[in-house]
C-alpha cells in the first residue's frame, strides 16, 4: 500500500505503525486506502482533476480579494468610466 | 451584459433542454461510451457557469463598491458559488462519480451551489430591495452580523461534507459507522451557527417593520 494516500489519516499514521487501513477513520480529510487497482485509479485522477482546480480556484479567490481590496468606496471613490462592452464581446 | 445573457441561455439549453447534469445516474449500468459522451456534455456545463462567474468579477472591476450588507451576500455568493462548481466539475467526471455517487461529496457540491448559492443570492435581494419595497430600514450592523455568521455558520456545516464524502459516508441512510461521527459533530455545531444566524435575521426583520425606523423618504 502506498504511503502517500495513508497520509490522508496522517493523525492515525503517526499513531500507529500499521499503513493499511481499509476502513474509514475518525476525522479522515481524504479517501479510504484503496483495495483495488481501479481504485487506486481513481483516487489518481481526483488528485490530478484537484491540481488544476486548486489553481482556478486560487485564480477566482484571487481576483475576488483584489476587487475587494482595490475597488471598495474608501480606496477607489470614483468609478472607472469606461464602456468595452462592445469591444469585449466581438473579440 | 451580452455574455451573461448568452451563458444564461446557453446553461438554460444545458440543463433544461438536454439534461445535462447526469452525475445523479452515472452508476446505473449505462455503456462506457454513453459515460464518456455524458462526461464529455456535463462538463461543457463550467464553460457558461466559468463565463457568468468571471462576468459578476468584471462588474466589479473598476467599481467603486460599498461594502454594505447586500453587497457582502453578492461577494459571498460569488465565492460559494465557485467553490460549488468546482466540485461539481469533479462529479462531472463519471469515472470519479463511480466512487462519489450518492455519497455525502454530493451533498456537500450541492448545497454549496444552491443552499449558499442560492440563499446568499436570496438575502442579498431582499437586504438590497426591503428598504425600498417597505421604506423602513434594517440595521446595517445586524445585518452584517446576519452575514458573517451566516457564511461562518455554513462553512462550518457543508465544508466537512466532503471530507465525508470522501471517505465514502453514504446518502440518505440514517446511520452510520462510529468513524463518521466526528465530522458530522463538528457540522451539527456548524449548523447550530447557522441558526443563530437566522435569529439574528428574524431579530433584523423585526427591527426592519418596527414603525419608529421609517427612513427619510417614505411616503
Amino acid at each position: 500500500m502506498d504511503v502517500g494516500f495513508s497520509l490522508c489519516n496522517f493523525g492515525q499514521v503517526l499513531k500507529s505503525k500499521n499503513f493499511f487501513f481499509d476502513i474509514a477513520l475518525k476525522k479522515q480529510f481524504l479517501f479510504q486506502d484503496e483495495a483495488s487497482p481501479q481504485m487506486a485509479g481513481i483516487i489518481n485522477l481526483h488528485h490530478d482533476i484537484m491540481f488544476f482546480l486548486i489553481f482556478i480556484g486560487l485564480f477566482v479567490f484571487w481576483f475576488l480579494f483584489r476587487i475587494i481590496l482595490k475597488f471598495n468606496k474608501k480606496q477607489f471613490n470614483l468609478p472607472i468610466n469606461l464602456t468595452h462592452n462592445t469591444f469585449i464581446e466581438i473579440f | 451584459m451580452f455574455s451573461l445573457l448568452f451563458s444564461i441561455n446557453q446553461l438554460n439549453l444545458l440543463l433544461y433542454f438536454l439534461r445535462f447534469i447526469n452525475f445523479f445516474n452515472y452508476t446505473v449500468g449505462l455503456e462506457i461510451d454513453t459515460r464518456a459522451y455524458f462526461t464529455s456534455a456535463t462538463t461543457i456545463i463550467a464553460i457558461p457557469t466559468g463565463l457568468k462567474v468571471f462576468s459578476w468579477l468584471a462588474t466589479l472591476w473598476g467599481g467603486s463598491l460599498r461594502i454594505n450588507t447586500p453587497m457582502l451576500f453578492a461577494l459571498g455568493f460569488i465565492s460559494l458559488f465557485t467553490l460549488g462548481g468546482l466540485t461539481g466539475l469533479i462529479l462531472a467526471n463519471a469515472g470519479l462519480d463511480f466512487q462519489f455517487h450518492d455519497t455525502y461529496y454530493v451533498t456537500g457540491h450541492f448545497h454549496y451551489v444552491l443552499s449558499m448559492g442560492a440563499v446568499f443570492a436570496i438575502f442579498g435581494g431582499f437586504y438590497f430591495w426591503a428598504e425600498k419595497v417597505f421604506g423602513l430600514c434594517f440595521n446595517e450592523i445586524t445585518g452584517k452580523l446576519h452575514f458573517w455568521t451566516f457564511f461562518l455558520g455554513v462553512n462550518w456545516t457543508f465544508f466537512p461534507f466532503h471530507f465525508l464524502g470522501l471517505a465514502n459516508m453514504p446518502r440518505r441512510i440514517p446511520d452510520f459507522p462510529d468513524a463518521y461521527a466526528a465530522w458530522n459533530v463538528f457540522c451539527s455545531y456548524g449548523s447550530g451557527l447557522t441558526m443563530l444566524s437566522t435569529l439574528i435575521f428574524f431579530n433584523n426583520l423585526f427591527y426592519l417593520f418596527s414603525a419608529k425606523n421609517a427612513s427619510a423618504n417614505f411616503s
